[in-house]
């Protein structure tokens, strides 16, 4: 279980969310992310990879001579590069939330941005490490389901879809995760990340649901600064991102027991998680993305 | 509560800003997209509604912040609480002076005061707080402050009485402007009744002010055309020896008017009889001499009335006076018998006494073996002129009279030895002769040898008349021989020699007076004083002194204080009466033959009307002339805007019209009606340090 706390590195070691925004490809955010990530590492002897031959292809500068083969160049003089089929590990599946709610961003990036970051960042680490990633978005029901693959390709394909995701409809727990929870065949790690912004029992009957199918399942809470402070200064119209439903807020009368309530609900969950041996992560949107990395390596080193 | 400032209400659109500022927000409050309403409609509803109550106090204590500061520039300030019965009416306290003086009895000016003091009663608001004040040369209080009119008109009509005293406005405006600040109304009118004479101003009361707060209102009953005759000045001249006992009278009779007057008609009455009558041409404004005769009185006072025909104001024309006509005093001078070829020892005394009709004395010489024979002492006065001592006889007889109330004057030459001085008076006069007497060897010689007069007491009755500048030189006499003298205790030198020694020792011993005299009273031993020209006045004053004379006076002005005990004491001595007591019951009879009230405790008697007071006693009874004061006859107006002018407060004088409507506050009391604004500001601060604690707070539950 790791918090987005100040007892962790410092995030002038890694890159603010708001500057990867500015990054186009999802893939170099990701590669961006986790090689930082990695680079302050020490080297794993958990980093297990493959040696089952997966196939040639032609040498292309850059690539690394000592992985020309050799013998294939003396029968066909030209320079092949052996690729192996990494052998997976384990297989993650990254569920993200792309219900309204994780439209909202007022302070640095919206948290499905920040959500998609955490995913193709976890998915790229994932990659390096040879395990499987597959990718699932929902809100009141499945809207992308990509399988758990080891190929190289895959992860493009992943990376891709992650990408595509955008949010469009209200958010429903219990459906879609249950859904989820049967289609992933292999049991693995889950990943979700989501602001949770549901019935709390809900939310919690569909994390079970993925856990009971032999899933070690990490939630990632992704909330913006602004749903955790309140900070709001004059009195406003708040308006529901999901149902459209309307209040008119003076934020000086809430704030006190908004913080609170909001509190004893993120307790609520880590709580429930705990009890249900899951994994429970909260992320502030304002903060850098290895807390989510280190969460994930975290968990896999509890498998191995 | 009113406004000083009531433009200043406009402020107070100032508290609606709070509100608007509160609603616009309201108007244009965003519209924020949130994730969830799900935690924020968890939030209680008590939360709510106690931020608002916090929230709505905040507004309320800006609102009221500005709502006050409005308030207190409106200058709020409060009535006085003594608001009359009638519809919250401002009440005024009349303070009516009425002038009652002789001058007001001029024509219908009198009649014509009464009506305007009822008129201002009238007038004035139910409510309304009155006093009425007669004046003449005193203050006399009708009546303190009342409410209700009716009372007062009452007075007006009835109560108030002419005087025939004399005008003097200062105290009775003091006196006014002291129950006008007491009345506690808001408003307050002196009204003085007058006809505003000239001679009624004292200089003093040019620097007088009245209090800001008091209004005067003159009512001008004068004219500047007039016309009144009196008398100025009266003298009296007793005749000469040979016409004992007759008068001359010397009158003025003054036209104070602003027209001529010709062939007026001025009589003498002597006991209420006309004996003479002139008559008499006066210019306006000129003064007319007229004398009259009296033949020989008879021993005794005599009243003499002057009058002068004029019909208007009447009673100033009288002028009373009482003339008495008495015999000179007998003085004896006891001396040794005269020597042969010499002077009488008083040669020079008989002349200064007996030199005129104008000296009251009449000194006969008596031998000193000769002096026990006569009959009585009583009445008259003795010098002991130079005598040596007389024997036992003379000596008790001596003593009794002084001590009886007689008057001794000792004269030591050089006949008297010390010896023989206190062997006949150190007994009983506080004075001792001590040998030998001073004696300069011869004339001529060193000029130290003569002794000169200095270190007279001027303030006493025998030197007084000596006392202003050249009124006689007491420096040029020398005395080459005179006594030495040691005054006792109970004695008084009234001068003494430029070497130290008395030269003159007073002493009363019981009723009677004795004047002891260093020196001679003829030029024996060369004293040239006797030749001097204060030699003959000197010893007209000792004997003045002696005789406790005082001289009656003729008349007396109205107002003026007599003690009638002592004017019948007095009387009874001039007129040989010692058997007087003093403690006997007396009775005064008015003018118009009513009994004067004697006052308890009192032995002054203020005389209030002109014409012949009269005091009786079981054995005497003298009369008392009473006139008018001269000034007061003088009907002269003064310019009334001036004399307002002049009591109004010193701020106020440059005002044109001193009779303008003016409600006049003391500077305290404006600011204790104004006063509110201070607790309204002090308000305001409390609601902004309050609006600040409270906003502060909620400021800091927002980090």
């Amino acid at each position: 279980m790791i918090h987005a706390h100040p007892a962790l590195p410092q995030p002038t070691r890694f890159i603010d969310p708001t500057v990867l925004t500015r990054i186009s490809s999802l893939e170099l955010v990701a590669r961006t992310v986790v090689e930082g990530f990695v680079a302050g590492l020490h080297r794993s002897p958990h980093l297990g990879f493959s040696v089952n031959f997966a196939e040639y292809r032609p040498y292309r500068p850059g690539d690394d001579i000592r992985k020309i083969d050799w013998k294939v160049f003396g029968r066909r003089e030209r320079f092949f590069v052996k690729e192996y089929e990494g052998e997976t590990n384990t297989s993650i599946h990254l569920i993200l939330d792309c219900s309204q709610s994780m439209r909202y961003g007022n302070r640095g990036i919206p948290k499905l941005e920040y959500g998609q970051f955490v995913a193709a960042s976890l998915a790229y680490f994932a990659f390096k490490q040879r395990d499987s990633v597959g990718f699932i978005s929902f809100d009141e029901q499945v809207r992308e389901f990509v399988p758990a693959r080891g190929s190289i390709g895959h992860l493009n394909t992943v990376l891709h879809t992650i990408e595509r995701t955008s949010a469009a409809q209200k958010s429903n727990f219990l459906k879609p995760l249950v859904a989820v929870s049967e289609r992933i065949r292999k049991r693995g790690i889950v990943a979700l990340i989501s602001d949770l912004y549901d019935e709390p029992q809900r939310v919690m009957d569909g994390l079970r649901h993925l856990a009971l199918h032999g899933n070690d399942v990490i939630v990632f809470q992704v909330l913006d600064p602004s749903e955790l402070l309140f900070d709001f200064e004059e009195s406003a119209q708040f308006i529901d991102m999901e149902t459209r439903a309307e209040m008119h807020v003076v934020p000086d009368f809430l704030r006190q027991e908004y913080r609170k309530i909001m509190k004893n609900q993120v307790a609520f969950f880590e709580k429930e998680c705990q009890k249900d041996r899951m994994d429970f992560a909260l992320l502030d949107t304002s903060q850098p993305l290895d807390h989510a990395l280190f969460a994930y390596l975290l968990r896999r080193q509890q498998l191995y | 509560m009113s406004f000083l400032n009531p433009l200043y209400f406009w402020g107070a659109l100032a508290a609606a800003v709070p509100v608007l500022l509160h609603l616009i927000r309201r108007e244009r409050a965003r519209r924020i997209e949130f994730p969830t309403l799900m935690y924020l409609r968890k939030v209680s509803k008590r939360t709510i509604r106690y931020q608002k109550l916090r929230h709505l106090l905040l507004l309320l204590l800006r609102v009221l912040a500005f709502l006050f500061l409005a308030l207190a520039f409106t200058r709020p300030f409060r009535e006085m609480p003594q608001v009359s019965a009638a519809g919250g009416k401002v009440t005024t306290a009349h303070i009516i002076l009425l002038d009652n003086s002789l001058s007001m009895s001029y024509g219908d000016r009198w009649e014509r005061a009464k009506k305007a003091a009822a008129e201002i009663v009238r007038r004035a608001s139910v409510g309304d707080k009155f006093a009425l004040l007669e004046f003449s040369d005193r203050v006399f209080a009708r009546s303190q402050i009342v409410t209700g009119k009716d009372t007062l008109l009452g007075q007006i009509e009835n109560g108030v009485e002419l005087t025939e005293k004399s005008t003097r406005y200062s105290q009775a405006l003091r006196l006014a402007e002291k129950l006008a600040l007491e009345a506690g109304a808001e408003k307050r009118i002196i009204y003085l009744i007058s006809d505003f004479q000239k001679s009624g101003l004292d200089a003093d009361e040019q620097d007088s002010r009245l209090s800001s707060s008091v209004e005067l209102k003159p009512v001008d009953l004068g004219s500047d055309s007039f016309s009144n005759l009196t008398f100025g000045e009266v003298k009296v001249l007793d005749a000469d020896e040979s016409n004992a006992g007759s008068f001359q009278i010397k009158a003025t009779v003054v036209n104070y008017g602003t027209e001529d007057r010709k062939n007026i008609r001025v009589s003498l009455s002597l006991h209420g009889r006309v004996v003479a009558e002139k008559a008499v041409d006066a210019d306006r404004s000129a003064l007319r001499g007229v004398e009259f005769q009296i033949p020989a009185l008879t021993a005794g006072a005599h009243p003499v009335v002057l009058e002068v025909e004029d019909p208007n104001l009447t009673r100033d024309n009288r002028f009373s006076m009482i003339l008495e006509a008495r015999g000179k005093t007998p003085v004896f001078s006891v001396e040794n018998p005269e020597p042969k070829g010499g002077r009488s020892p008083s040669f020079f005394l008989s002349h200064a006494l007996n030199v005129s009709s104008f000296s009251p004395y009449r000194l006969t010489a008596v031998a000193l073996e000769k002096a026990e024979s006569v009959s009585t002492l009583t009445g008259s006065l003795v010098i002991w002129n130079d005598a040596s001592g007389g024997g036992p006889a003379l000596q008790k007889k001596l003593q009794d009279y002084v001590r009886g109330g007689g008057g001794l004057a000792v004269v030591l030459g050089k006949a008297v030895t010390a010896e023989d001085f206190n062997r006949t008076f150190g007994s009983w006069v506080p004075v001792q002769m001590e040998d030998p007497s001073l004696q300069a060897k011869r004339p001529g010689q060193a000029s130290h040898d003569y002794a000169l007069l200095t270190d007279l007491r001027m303030d006493h009755p025998i030197f007084k008349p000596f006392s202003e500048p050249h009124s006689g030189d007491f420096t040029g006499a020398k005395f080459f021989k005179y006594a030495r003298l040691k005054a006792a205790q109970g004695s008084e030198v009234l001068a003494r020699f430029d070497n130290g020694l008395p030269a003159v020792v007073s002493a009363n011993i019981d009723k009677g007076r004795v004047v002891v005299l260093a020196f001679p009273a003829d030029d024996s031993g060369n004293n040239d004083f006797p030749v001097k020209a204060v030699f003959a006045p000197l010893w007209q004053q000792i004997l003045r002194h002696l005789g406790n004379l005082r001289e009656g006076r003729r008349w007396v002005e109205v107002g003026e204080t007599i003690e009638p005990q002592k004017i019948l004491a007095e009387s009874a001595l001039r007129q040989g009466r010692a058997d007087f007591d003093l403690n006997q019951a007396i009775v005064v009879m008015s003018p118009d033959k009513r009994r004067v009230p004697a006052v308890p405790g009192a032995s002054a008697l203020t005389l209030e009307k002109i014409g012949l007071y009269e005091i009786r006693s079981p054995r005497l009874s003298i009369t008392v002339a009473v006139n008018p004061v001269p000034k007061e006859s003088d009907l002269a107006h003064a310019n009334v805007e001036e004399f307002v002018a002049g009591w109004l407060p010193r701020e106020a004088s440059g005002a044109p019209q001193p009779a303008v409507e003016n409600e006049r506050m003391s500077l305290e009391e404006q600011e204790r009606k104004q006063r509110l604004w201070r607790l309204l500001l002090a308000a305001v601060l409390v609601f902004l340090v309050s609006e600040g604690l409270l906003g502060n707070r909620l400021a800091l539950k927002r980090e």
